[in-house]
């Protein structure tokens, strides 16, 4: 009997080490393995696996790998050979993936301008997070009603479209748009006022050199002073004091990708590129009144704006 | 050997060997470059970069919370769960602090500090920044419906213990409370509330806010209130047939308004607030005659203030505000005499005018330097005293009216990554009273983020106000031409500490010393002089713990103690509590349309004026809410005192007994109307 016992204990002790590599897996051994890599406890990120886990369903065994945890494996795991696909989450991911991992890369959570780097593998699909300017001008059309002239202050180094085609995609919102090409940051507040008495609002899109946590509350005040509404590219710019922002639903563009990885999966193509198919707008009625400005009254509909205050 | 000893050595070498394999895998970093490490340098996108906040819709306001003290802060969240209707509700759940009644004015302790019927005039009040004090008593004792803001336009109440003096100069001794007012862009566009309690109180407001034009936006409010008050009251002390055997029949009543006005327009703020609040006094004070409905009084606190406020550059800051302030007192006091009843007048008028300066800006090497000065005219101080019957007698009046200023600055230094100091420091002079150098010095560390240990000196100083120095009727008070400034030198050391963002700790030890403490002294019959007597000494420690726990229950407890040096006799060791105790509950209820609040004040024995003690006090309160009811309503129900427990608060000089009952227990029910903004937008899906 206590031999038994013994035995057992030493085939479980086997079976245990056995199972380790693929402790957060779930699905069949004949499955293709993904791993989805994120670099950051971020709650958009979350929101994203989430998504990609959703959109992936069954068809994969599923490895999260939280580069953020630091374990010494994480080099092993993205190299390993049995990964038929890394899904990346954000752009440190993105740039961990293409160092170590040898896998095809699906990159999502990141901004186009994100991807450029040095030497870097290029991946095999983009999912990025770029909104278009006529995406943005036909929401803001509900947000500032009656209001048709927008301006756009933008980094040229980091955005290639040129003035005739966001002027075209304006013009097909019913809208004017002046592109401001700002390429220091110094030179921002002095361009935003520029604006003043041009324009009914004026664009921020997402750029790391343009807006920041230095160069945004000097931005914001401008707008308050000035009374010309600022419309931002995240929720925590709206809180901060722009008007309104759009930006794209998170979980859903993690679905959209986990679609474009069960794709692949099963016919090995992948599209080169996509862009969000679900937007979210934030509004800050607080901002509103301080401009002196409303926003549109409920009108019944069920899909809403998301109310920061 | 025999075989079963061989194979459970076997076995367990072989269980151990394996686990030896995983502790090797996971102990030690493997040499070759780990792919995180690159990572943890780069910011993910700016998309999910957590943008600063700008408090751009607070221009009205000026916050205390840069203070390198150890500060309290309620919200008007926790001001709506506790059903907290006067601001000495509020402050009497404060760690430290106790709340005095006398059936006139509600006077709040800080630190085992409360002489009876003094004027809290050692601890600043503010409302956005604005000083209550009044430059006749330099009272700010108005706590109760004699308060003048109603708290639904509360937003937080921010409570800085310590000295004040090195940034406010006169009276900010002991702590200081300041009162931020909703922003107009914040607040609903209407509302009315109307509050009812089993004692009598009968009160009701209208508020609102509204969009102007042209980026201005006003808030205005308006309450009228008409207590009837706990009826009869019994007071043992005139416990005779010729008193009514101690009874005072409809003797607790109050009425009154209260107005405020706010517009913030682009880097302008206007503030409007007026108030009055008149008063029976049931206690037979000053030796008036008992249960006589002509002893009253009546307080009114009055300003308007224009503030300016704009960002200078990336760092700096300017604001500037100029203000009128008034005061009008006037109380009736009946005294029988052998020619029949004296009725006596006591008013007070007062008006200044003032304005202050301030601007922040970083300086190299320096840090953030903030200079300041402020400077009040009085335009009038105007102190009365007469009968109206039998015959008209006035006593001389006295206006002493005066002139102060004061400069002062305040320099914040990082002082690498865990260290910050801060050294300030104030000028005052006045007309009538020496100059004061009041400095202030802090010393912070950060071991960690959610953590920080703070030591604090301060000096501190209260000018004597012109009753105090110079009011005489030669009944009841004489003058004292000579009387000095008291001043306070304050240690203290702060610890706060945050585990798992859910619980919070903060402990606190504190020692003062109060010289030239200014009192009212017995120099013969019946009259009192104010003087400045002996030096006190006081040293206490407080701790203070919060929880957020799980489904938004939660807790909070606090406990001090506090010893006052000097004789059982001494009056500073009158009204002082040496232990105070809170406990404080939150808790959703009913999925959330509801919300219960309880707390428990303690207070262990205090003196009395007569050498007695009066028992520990054992306080149970609770407040439900209800905030989502159909139709846009919010209903507050509370009892106050929940197990009618009796209690008594030591009396003052004026009142001719040791101590005051105090009330039992009470039933309130609030309700109000204020229906939601239509301007959230709904904008259709693309």
């Amino acid at each position: 009997m206590k031999l038994r016992i013994y035995t057992v204990l030493s085939i479980a002790s086997c079976l245990l080490q056995a199972q380790a590599p693929f402790r957060d897996n779930a699905g069949h051994a004949d499955q293709p393995t993904v791993i989805i890599a994120t670099s950051s406890a971020i709650e958009a990120f979350e929101e994203a696996v989430k998504g990609i886990q959703q959109g992936l369903g069954s068809s994969a065994k599923i490895l999260v790998l939280d580069l953020s945890a630091k374990s010494p494996e994480n080099e092993s795991r993205l190299a390993g050979k049995e990964v038929r696909l890394l899904i990346t989450v954000g752009n440190n991911a993105y740039e961990s993936a293409a160092r170590f991992g040898t896998a095809p890369i699906l990159a999502t959570m990141l901004l186009r301008s994100d991807l450029a780097g040095p030497g870097f593998r290029a991946p095999a699909g983009v999912l990025a997070l770029d909104v278009p300017v006529s995406e943005i001008l036909a929401r803001m059309s509900f947000v500032f009603p009656g209001k048709t002239r927008a301006a756009l202050i933008r980094n040229p180094d980091s955005h290639s479209t040129s003035q005739a085609t966001l002027a075209a995609q304006a013009k097909s919102a019913g809208m004017t748009l002046k592109i401001v090409d700002c390429p220091r940051p110094e030179k921002l507040l002095q361009s935003f006022l520029a604006l003043r008495g041009q324009v009914d609002f004026v664009i921020c899109p997402p750029d790391g050199t343009l807006y920041n946590g230095t160069t945004v509350r000097p931005l914001i005040l401008a707008s308050l002073e000035n009374r010309l509404p600022v419309v931002g590219f995240s929720e925590s710019f709206v809180r901060t004091g722009a008007m309104a922002a759009v930006y794209p639903d998170y979980f859903d563009v993690g679905a959209q990708a986990g679609e474009l990885a069960k794709k692949f999966l099963s016919s090995g193509a992948i599209v080169a590129s996509e862009g969000p198919r679900k937007l979210k707008v934030a509004a800050n009625p607080r901002v509103a009144r301080l401009l002196g400005l409303r926003l549109p009254g409920r009108n019944g509909s069920d899909s809403g704006v998301v109310v920061i205050e | 050997m025999d075989r079963l000893g061989m194979a459970k050595r076997a076995s367990l070498a072989f269980c151990f060997a394996f686990t030896g394999v995983i502790a090797q895998d996971n102990s030690a970093p493997k040499p070759a470059p780990n792919p995180d490490d690159s990572a943890a340098t780069k910011p993910e996108s700016v998309l999910f970069e957590a943008l600063p906040m700008v408090e751009a819709a607070s221009l009205h306001a000026q916050s205390l919370l840069e203070a390198p003290a150890s500060v309290t802060v309620i919200t008007e969240e926790e001001i709506r769960r506790r059903g907290y209707r006067t601001m000495a509700d509020v402050l009497a759940d404060v760690r430290g602090m106790y709340v005095t009644y006398d059936r006139a004015y509600h006077y709040v302790g800080v630190r085992g500090f409360s002489l009876p019927g003094d004027a809290s005039n050692r601890f600043l009040v503010m409302i956005n920044g604005h000083s209550l004090s009044e430059n006749l008593y330099g009272s700010a004792n108005l706590f109760g419906q004699d308060f003048g803001l109603d708290l639904d336009l509360v937003k937080r109440i921010e409570i800085v213990r310590g000295p004040s003096s090195a940034l406010y100069g006169t009276n900010g001794m002991f702590a200081t409370i300041n009162i931020v007012t909703k922003s107009p862009v914040d607040y609903q566009p209407f509302r009315i509330s109307s509050e009812f309690d089993t004692f009598g109180e009968r009160k009701g407001q209208a508020s609102g806010s509204v969009y102007l034009g042209g980026g201005a936006n006003l808030i205005v409010s308006g309450s009228v209130f008409n207590n009837t008050g706990q009826s009869p009251l019994y007071f043992p002390a005139f416990d005779t047939p010729q008193t009514n055997h101690g009874l005072a029949i409809h003797m607790d009543g109050e009425r009154g308004y209260h107005t405020f006005a706010n517009l913030i327009w682009g880097h302008w703020s206007f503030t409007a607030y007026f108030n009055n609040r008149e008063k029976v006094v049931p206690t037979g004070w000053f030796g008036t005659i008992f249960n006589d409905r002509g002893d009253k009084t009546s307080d009114g606190r009055n300003f308007l203030e224009a503030s300016y406020q704009r960002d200078i550059g990336t760092d700096g800051q300017l604001r500037w505000r100029i203000y009128y302030d008034q005061y009008r007192f006037w109380a009736g006091l009946d005294f029988p005499s052998e020619i029949g009843t004296l009725i006596g007048r006591n008013v007070a008028q007062a008006d200044w005018i003032g304005t202050e300066l301030t601007y922040r800006f970083r300086a190299p090497l320096i840090g953030f330097l903030t200079l300041g000065g402020q400077a009040d005219w009085d335009l009038r101080a105007h102190l009365d005293s007469y009968y109206l019957a039998p015959i008209y007698q006035a006593i001389p009046a006295v206006n002493s009216r005066d002139r102060t200023a004061g400069l002062f600055f305040q320099d914040e230094r990082s002082l690498g990554r865990h260290w910050t100091f801060y050294l300030g420091g104030r000028f005052d002079d006045s007309r009538i009273h020496q100059l004061e150098l009041t400095p202030r010095a802090a010393l912070i560390y950060h071991p960690s983020e959610t953590s920080a240990l703070k030591l604090l000196f301060g000096r501190s100083f209260r000018n004597p106000s012109p009753y105090e120095q110079f009011y005489q009727d030669g009944v009841t008070q004489i003058a004292n031409l000579k009387l000095a400034s008291e001043r306070m030198q304050t240690f203290e050391a702060a610890f706060e500490k945050q585990i798992a963002k859910r619980f919070e700790l903060q402990a606190n030890v504190y020692h003062y010393r109060l010289t030239d403490l200014i009192q009212a002294v017995l120099v013969s019959d019946g009259i009192q002089q104010y003087r400045n007597t002996d030096p006190v000494q006081a040293s206490g420690v407080e701790f203070e713990a919060r929880a957020n726990l799980l489904s938004g229950f939660r807790l909070g407890a606090s406990l001090a103690f506090q010893d006052t040096s000097g004789d059982r006799g001494s009056v500073v060791k009158v009204n002082s509590p040496a232990r105070i105790g809170k406990i404080l509950l939150d808790s959703p209820v009913w999925r959330n349309h509801w919300s219960l609040s309880g707390g428990l004040q303690y207070l262990s024995r205090r003196l009395t004026l007569e050498g007695s003690e009066v028992s520990p006090v054992y306080l149970v309160n609770v407040t439900a809410v209800a905030r989502r009811l159909p139709g846009d309503l919010e209903l507050s129900l509370g009892i106050q005192n929940l197990f009618n427990y009796r209690y008594w608060d030591p009396a003052g000089t004026v009142q001719e007994m040791a101590s005051i009952q105090q009330n039992g227990r009470s039933c309130f029910v609030r309700l109000s109307w204020a229906p939601e903004r239509k301007d959230e937008a709904r904008v259709p899906k693309l």
